[in-house]
């Protein structure tokens, strides 16, 4: 009977774990395989503690079984929710690093030609993508001027715009994640962090996408 | 009348208990055994010296570290690692060593151990239903004997988890503020004071109005100086605050950076 009961058990315990098949994460089988393996144990113990036990015995033992199922289902839910805050807080402490580090170098060279654009004597004064192109002499729309800083730097920073009164530059990440999973980034890549700042005589306006 | 001999009758007015001394000698002589044992296998699991075959006691354990991994992985901006067949069948198999057969073979053999004990049967220490039943110990409390400290444990820990980093994001997020701040100061010193700026320096400057609060704090300039401006931040979530100083003293750094933060209350 007891190889039966075995049997019994691994094949339920087994079909209900692969029912959500083949996953990235590990959870939806394994929360399935628990849901088999909860239904089979409720039914061992119904079984196997009844008559010669003792009525007192039957009734420690559900209590017993009761207890540690409750903690163990404790456990094993707050394992699951636990994680997976921590993998959301992970991603937004990224997205908060990543967006303080765009907010760190983008804008600062905006600023220092917003200032030299400002400083320029008499009438004629040059123009914004005119003084611009002193930094970068071959940028043009669709053009990346950011220079990684080491081997992880994902960082991009494309000119979106580049006339005489307004240069636009669009700063995205590679592999750091935005507040929207669907939202189309500038290179194609999808629910990216992407910030934009446009700098025209007047100053710079920001735009955070994403 | 001798309780081993005695058929098995549930009205019988007197009945040995399942829970006598000598049963509870081998529990708690099990249960020290079974503890042993997990803090030795436990060291042996994190070291996977079977490579990617690893058996956990606990394979929801192993389902949460899978999803750290992934968090970890997309932090420092690497692909996903997909699971191999290897790992989610051995998963597979601790769920079903642990939950499965363990519980199987205490249950059966206890209730084996007690039908022969009933029925008077006296059989060598080694026979089926008493190695059916010490395995399915061994199993089974490695599994059942920590479940309710760790339970207790796991609520704690992510409790606090939650709490410090709470606190922690309220912090991060008021100083990418108080660096949005600094990014307009600095462009009201680059623009001329015809434009409404302050002409190379920072009197005249405000913080814009859609920066003054939002759901973290509430954002004031204490002082403004041609070169300095002094801001300070109030947490509306805790007892704290940030305060900050825009430091435009050498022309040769701009834009000027921020220094001495200093933080109060809960962000200390």
């Amino acid at each position: 009977m007891m190889l039966i009961w075995l049997v019994g058990g691994v094949a339920l315990a087994s079909i209900a774990f692969l029912i959500p098949g083949e996953q990235l994460e590990f959870w939806p089988s394994i929360n399935a395989g628990g849901v088999g393996v909860a239904v089979y144990l409720l039914g061992l113990v119904a079984y196997t503690v009844r008559s010669p036990f003792s009525k007192r015995t039957q009734i420690i033992t559900w209590i017993t079984v009761v207890i540690i199922g409750s903690a163990l289902a404790v456990h094993w839910t707050g394992m699951d929710s636990t994680t997976h805050w921590q993998r959301e807080e992970l991603g937004k402490i990224s997205a908060m690093i990543h967006r303080g580090i765009i907010l760190a170098n983008v804008p600062d060279s905006l600023l220092l030609l917003l200032r030299e654009y400002h400083r320029q004597a008499g009438t004629k004064k040059e123009a914004l993508a005119q003084l611009f192109r002193k930094t970068y002499p071959n940028a043009v729309v669709g053009t990346n001027i950011h220079k990684p800083e080491h081997d992880h730097d994902s960082l991009m920073v494309f000119v979106t715009a580049l006339s005489d009164s307004v240069i636009e530059l669009t700063a995205q990440e590679m592999f750091v994640r935005g507040r929207d999973r669907t939202f189309r980034n500038y290179n194609g890549r999808t629910g990216m962090v992407q910030e934009v700042f446009a700098l025209t005589e007047k100053g710079i306006r920001h735009e955070s996408r994403n | 009348m001798n309780p081993e001999t005695e058929p098995v009758n549930d009205s019988a007015p007197r009945r040995a208990s399942e829970f006598s001394p000598s049963f509870l000698r081998w529990l708690i002589s099990l249960t020290c055994g079974t503890l042993v044992l997990f803090f030795v296998i436990d060291p042996l699991y994190r070291g996977r010296p079977f490579g990617e075959i690893g058996f956990s006691p606990y394979p929801w354990i192993v389902a949460g570290g899978q999803v750290i991994s992934f968090g970890l992985q997309e932090f420092s901006g690497r692909p996903l690692e997909v699971p191999t067949a290897t790992q989610r069948y051995s998963l597979l198999a601790s769920l079903l060593v642990g939950l499965v057969v363990g519980p199987t073979l205490f249950f059966f053999g206890w209730r084996m151990n007690r039908i022969e004990k009933e029925s008077g049967k006296k059989g060598s220490v080694f026979r089926a239903s008493n190695i059916a039943f010490l395995l399915g110990v061994l199993v089974t409390f490695t599994i059942a004997v920590p479940a309710i400290p760790a339970a207790i444990a796991q609520r704690m820990v992510s409790h606090s988890l939650r709490n410090a980093q709470a606190v922690q994001r309220s912090r991060d997020a008021i100083i990418n503020d108080l660096n949005w701040i600094r990014l307009f100061a600095e462009q009201h010193r680059a623009l001329p004071q015809e434009g409404g700026g302050g002409g190379g320096t920072y009197i005249g400057f405000q913080i814009p109005s859609q920066l003054e609060a939002n759901a973290e704090a509430t954002y004031e300039i204490v002082n403004v100086f041609d070169s300095t401006v002094v801001m300070k931040a109030s947490s509306k979530r805790y007892d704290a605050g940030v305060m900050v100083t825009i430091d435009g003293r050498f022309a040769r750094r701009f834009p000027a950076g921020l220094r001495d933060w200093t933080y109060t209350g809960q962000f200390q």
